[in-house]
């Protein structure tokens, strides 16, 4: 009987309707009665003696390994100095106190504390990582600041330090702009995430899941009871595609110069050995002791923190003409038997362009032309097939376009044209312009990433892959996701040009007078360019030095582009780091280094890369000639970039945005 | 219509509840936003009132077949003002429900509620005679569903949650035949675990922690957990105004707009609670007078819809406070803070109150 069944008894919808909704409040009175009265004396124990904190227990990250299982990034524990904002008494005070005691100026502090404020009871980290005698301050003061604890938390252990440390990158706090873009992913204020690298691009599957905890604490912070809990999930771990063994050649070789160097799999783009020098070490950004180191390196003149093998640009030199060679056989301008006279200087009208060996090269067919590099064979080469061919022949390499590896920031080089001339200088393309570009001077300018995939593509006979970083994920609960070679494109270009090109690069490295003579090897058949690069203002004499290759010259397995930067000639500078490269490679296949288990925590087994070195004594008594190659084209330097002066870290918005399953907030 | 007419027949009771929910509902917002916005939303809460109250004589003062007359204008408006949403909309916590107008945003589907009811009307009244057959359900429920595709769209759960209900009282207040009604919400209930895989993630989440509200201890789990000790550490008196510890100490979330019955249960007790809930219980009785005393079908339709919205408002909001309910995002009407809400509540009963002056004009 419901009031409305006394007002008008005749209506029978009604009277349904005004049933069904005085239930509801009867319902609602009920359980209003059952919480307030008979459980409202426990509801208000919980409510006034007690405060509920949230914990968040945040997930390990996943550990990094090389290919064959070797360990190079895991996690340690460190302690946190967490605040919690709604339990602050005297914000100026606590903050005067922690300030004190970890010696970071107060502002900071306050900052971090109204980053986070607005979550009601969700800890606030104010220092990472904090040494063990601080520690201990502020757990004997604990009783005076309240809102104040200490939490020990895992952090990335960066096994090797300066360790290919562009490619596994670091990871740091996240940022206020970060943190809004991510917040819908599942990512919350105190979360540390990827940066740079592996860690950044692959963030989504290595930071894992947080659990939570809710527990009871007592007005002394201590914990009383736990309500509730859900435990962390670690992150997935990660097994990149490079050989540390391969690697470790290519930092030794690099240390302490300027460069880059990425060895790849012709046969899927896998990459062995990724290395940027000068390098950083990624343990820096862990915890907030080492700020000051943080802010010099970003000042630091030689930019460690720029990955020189993808957001580098160069001119790629010498090291072009394979490509300028490959057009010139596909158009036609040139077959495998023609032969160009080189006099030492080609006469482009009025204006003299030298080649590097002033005598001349004499009568050359294009294997020649390639091994003895020589430039007036490629400055006629050059003019007979056109600026606008070179470049096309040039972008089916995808030069001029960022790759596809899942790295970032990354610069996507130049291939000029004319085209491309009038719209961005506003001038127009001249005679000259072709000639340089004939030998990869002027406008023309690469990554080291795209020379290791140009020189795998021609050591594979033409399919381009996307470079890859990551063999394969293995997640927490044992399930493996492989990852598979993924092809860009192949060349249109017939495969007996192709040959003929890896011809003339076999000869570069093994007969005599090549100027690859020092990637030569006795076991094994290397093939390669080198390229020699003016950059700077015109008159600069300092060179970088490029080499490019891959082994065996039959059915290539490794290819390389090795770069260092004002280092002198490609042939005696940067073939030599190549041919490590390659040896250590070989040495590894047949058996002959150490197995991947055996040197966990030694960084580097320098012992090993002198052994099996036996035919170094007769390669040095064939006294292969210094390479002394120098491209004098005449605008040759002016517009070739300073990869050091042009390299700012280009706009990155490449963070894989993926749904992470992490836990459920909403405010 | 003679002025001395519209106050000798205007219900007082009803307007009497109104004010003093009103009243309740702005001290708790008050008490919920002081220690954060100062006196900012309430002065806000205040306007939107007086704007309300506009809103809600003009309607009582309007005859409400005028409403029905233009309903397809009324309802292609929504319609547009919806779909505007997916362009111009503005999203908070994984929906898009706001459009922004200079400062103050605005959320179209407060009104789509108010508007399907005066757009249902019609349909129901025009087609009367056919009210017998299953066709009718099948029209309403077609009218009914473009704006309700749109707000699912959004996605905004708990409007869509509250279209049901008016829908299906109105059609059985119309005289639809109860077998076939029933037959519908068996099919709805047994269509409901295919359709939960189109959830978004956090409407699942909220919804199974409804269920269970430990498997998320940090994130929807919370919200239950603080709502209740909130309500229950209020016992009988509650801690007096301003002295909810759960409240003043931001554990409760959103305690100024869904949650804001739990600021009223922790401060003002089971008595508060109770008063609050006798009002709306006023003011749903006021509506049943009107329904019943309608000079026609649509006065009676139109009532009958109102009475509805506010009912299932009402019962899923407070319902969700207490835990018996899953956290749907549905404001408490004349309380909670926001403007949308309160102005469409005031039109709609604006509405009724139109019936209701009218009932002895024939």
């Amino acid at each position: 009987m419901t009031p409305i069944d006394l007002f008008y008894p005749h209506d029978d919808q009604l009277k349904v309707i005004g049933r069904l909704t005085a239930a509801a409040f009867i319902v609602i009175l009920s359980v209003l009665w059952y919480i307030q009265i008979i459980q409202g004396d426990s509801y208000r124990a919980l409510a006034t003696t007690n405060r509920i904190r949230r914990i968040v227990i945040s997930a390990p990250r996943g550990h990094l390994y090389d290919r064959n299982g070797m360990l190079l990034v895991d996690n340690r524990p460190s302690f946190d100095v967490q605040l919690i904002p709604n339990e602050v008494k005297n914000l100026s005070q606590t903050a005067d106190m922690l300030s004190r005691v970890l010696g970071e100026p107060k502002k900071d502090i306050v900052k971090k504390m109204k980053l986070e404020g607005y979550i009601p009871y969700l800890p606030v980290v104010v220092a990472r990582d904090v040494g063990i005698d601080k520690v201990t301050i502020i757990e004997e003061q604990k009783p005076f600041i309240e809102g104040v604890t200490v939490q020990v938390n895992a952090v990335r252990n960066y096994i090797y330090n300066d360790y290919a440390s562009h490619l596994i990158g670091h990871v740091g706090s996240i940022s206020r702009e970060e943190y809004k873009k991510l917040k819908d992913s599942g990512y919350m204020p105190q979360d540390i995430v990827g940066k740079m690298g592996v860690e950044k691009a692959y963030d989504a599957e290595l930071i894992g899941v947080s659990g939570g905890q809710q527990i009871q604490v007592n007005n002394k912070g201590f914990k009383d009871k736990t309500l509730s809990a859900r435990p962390p999930v670690k992150g997935t771990d990660i097994y990149l595609t490079i050989d540390k063994r391969i690697q470790d050649v290519l930092e030794a070789e690099l240390a302490g110069k300027a460069g880059a160097a990425v060895a790849m799999d012709p046969r899927s783009g896998k990459i062995l050995g990724y290395v940027s020098k000068p390098g950083f070490d990624p343990n820096m950004f862990i915890g907030s002791a080492r700020r000051s180191e943080i802010a010099q390196m970003f000042r630091d003149k030689a930019r460690p923190l720029i990955d020189r093998c993808i957001n580098g640009t160069y001119s790629p030199g010498s090291i072009f003409k394979i490509i300028v060679g490959l057009s010139a056989l596909e158009s036609g301008a040139l077959n495998k038997k023609s032969r160009l006279y080189c006099a030492g200087k080609f006469y482009l009208g009025p204006k003299e362009f030298k080649c590097w060996r002033a005598k001349g090269h004499g009568t050359l067919d294009i294997t020649e032309g390639i091994k003895y590099s020589c430039n007036v064979f490629f400055y006629r080469t050059g003019v007979m097939v056109g600026a606008t061919a070179i470049a096309a022949c040039a972008k089916q390499f995808f030069m001029g376009e960022k790759t596809d590896i899942d790295l970032s920031p990354q610069r996507s080089g130049t291939v000029p044209t004319p085209q491309w001339k009038r719209e961005t200088i506003h001038a127009p393309w001249v005679g000259g312009d072709t000639v340089n570009f004939a030998i990869g001077q002027g406008f023309m300018q690469v990554t080291p990433i795209q020379i290791a995939s140009m020189i795998s593509t021609v050591a594979n006979g033409g399919t381009v892959y996307k470079p890859l970083i990551v063999e394969k994920m293995v997640r927490p609960d044992g399930q493996e996701i492989i990852i598979q070679p993924v092809v860009r494109g192949h060349l249109s270009i017939q495969p007996e040009h192709i040959e003929t090109m890896r011809k003339g690069l076999y000869k570069v490295v093994n007969e005599r007078d090549g100027t690859g003579g020092n990637a030569w090897l006795p076991n094994v058949k290397v093939a390669g360019k080198t390229g020699t690069v003016q950059y700077g203002p015109v008159g600069n004499k300092k060179t970088h030095a490029w080499f490019a290759g891959f082994a065996p010259f039959e059915a290539p397995e490794i290819g390389i582009a090795v770069l260092v930067e004002s280092a002198g000639s490609g042939g005696l500078n940067s073939a030599p780091i190549a041919k490590k490269a390659f040896e250590q490679y070989f040495q590894i296949k047949n058996g002959g280094a150490a197995a991947p288990a055996a040197d966990q925590a030694q960084a580097n087994d320098q012992a090993q890369q002198q052994q099996g070195q036996t035919g170094q004594a007769a390669q040095e008594s064939a006294a292969q000639p210094p390479a002394n190659e120098q491209a004098q084209g005449a605008e040759a330097g002016a517009s070739v970039q300073d990869p050091s002066a042009d390299q700012g870290p280009e706009q990155d918005d490449s963070r894989k945005e993926k749904k992470k399953p992490k836990l459920f907030f909403f405010f | 219509m003679p002025r001395q007419r519209f106050f000798r027949n205007i219900d007082y009771s009803m307007v009497v509840s109104i004010l003093l929910l009103i009243a309740v509902g702005s001290l708790a917002i008050y008490s919920a936003t002081c220690s954060s916005g100062g006196t900012a939303f309430i002065s806000r809460q205040i306007t939107w009132v007086c704007i309300g109250f506009g809103v809600f004589f003009v309607m009582s003062l309007l005859d409400y077949k005028a409403f029905t007359a233009i309903a397809p204008v009324l309802y292609v408006g929504v319609l547009l003002l919806l779909g505007s949403l997916f362009i111009f909309g503005r999203a908070r916590s994984g929906s898009t429900s706001w459009l922004s107008i200079g400062s103050f945003s605005l959320q179209p589907s407060e009104f789509a509620k108010v508007v399907l009811i005066i757009t249902l009307t019609r349909y129901l009244v025009w087609d009367y005679e056919k009210r017998q057959t299953f066709f009718y359900i099948v029209k309403a429920w077609i009218i009914a569903g473009i704006p309700l595709a749109l707000i699912l769209k959004q996605p905004d759960l708990g409007t869509a949650l509250v279209f049901i209900p008016i829908i299906f009282g109105m059609l059985y207040a119309a005289g639809a035949r109860p077998k076939y009604l029933i037959m519908l919400i068996i099919m709805g209930i047994m269509a409901v675990p295919p359709m939960f895989m189109f959830l978004k993630e956090y409407q699942k989440a909220r919804l199974l922690v409804f269920i269970n509200p430990n498997i998320d201890p940090l994130g929807a789990g919370y919200n239950i957990i603080q709502s209740k000790i909130a309500i229950g550490s209020g016992g009988l008196w509650g801690k007096g105004w301003l002295l909810g510890t759960q409240n003043r100490l931001s554990f409760l979330p959103e305690r100024h707009t869904d949650f804001i019955f739990s600021v009223i249960g922790e401060e003002f007790g089971l008595l508060g609670a109770t008063f609050v809930l006798l009002l709306f219980g006023l003011i749903l009785m006021s509506c049943f007078k009107a329904a019943g005393q309608a000079r026609d079908v649509s006065g009676r339709l139109l009532v009958v819809g109102v009475m509805v919205y506010l009912a299932t408002h009402i019962i899923i909001n407070v319902g969700m406070t207490i835990g018996i309910m899953p956290i749907t995002g549905l404001p408490l009407p004349l309380i909670s803070y926001g403007g949308s809400s309160m102005i469409a509540t005031l039109a709609a009963l604006g509405l009724v109150e139109s019936v209701h002056i009218r009932r002895y004009m024939f």
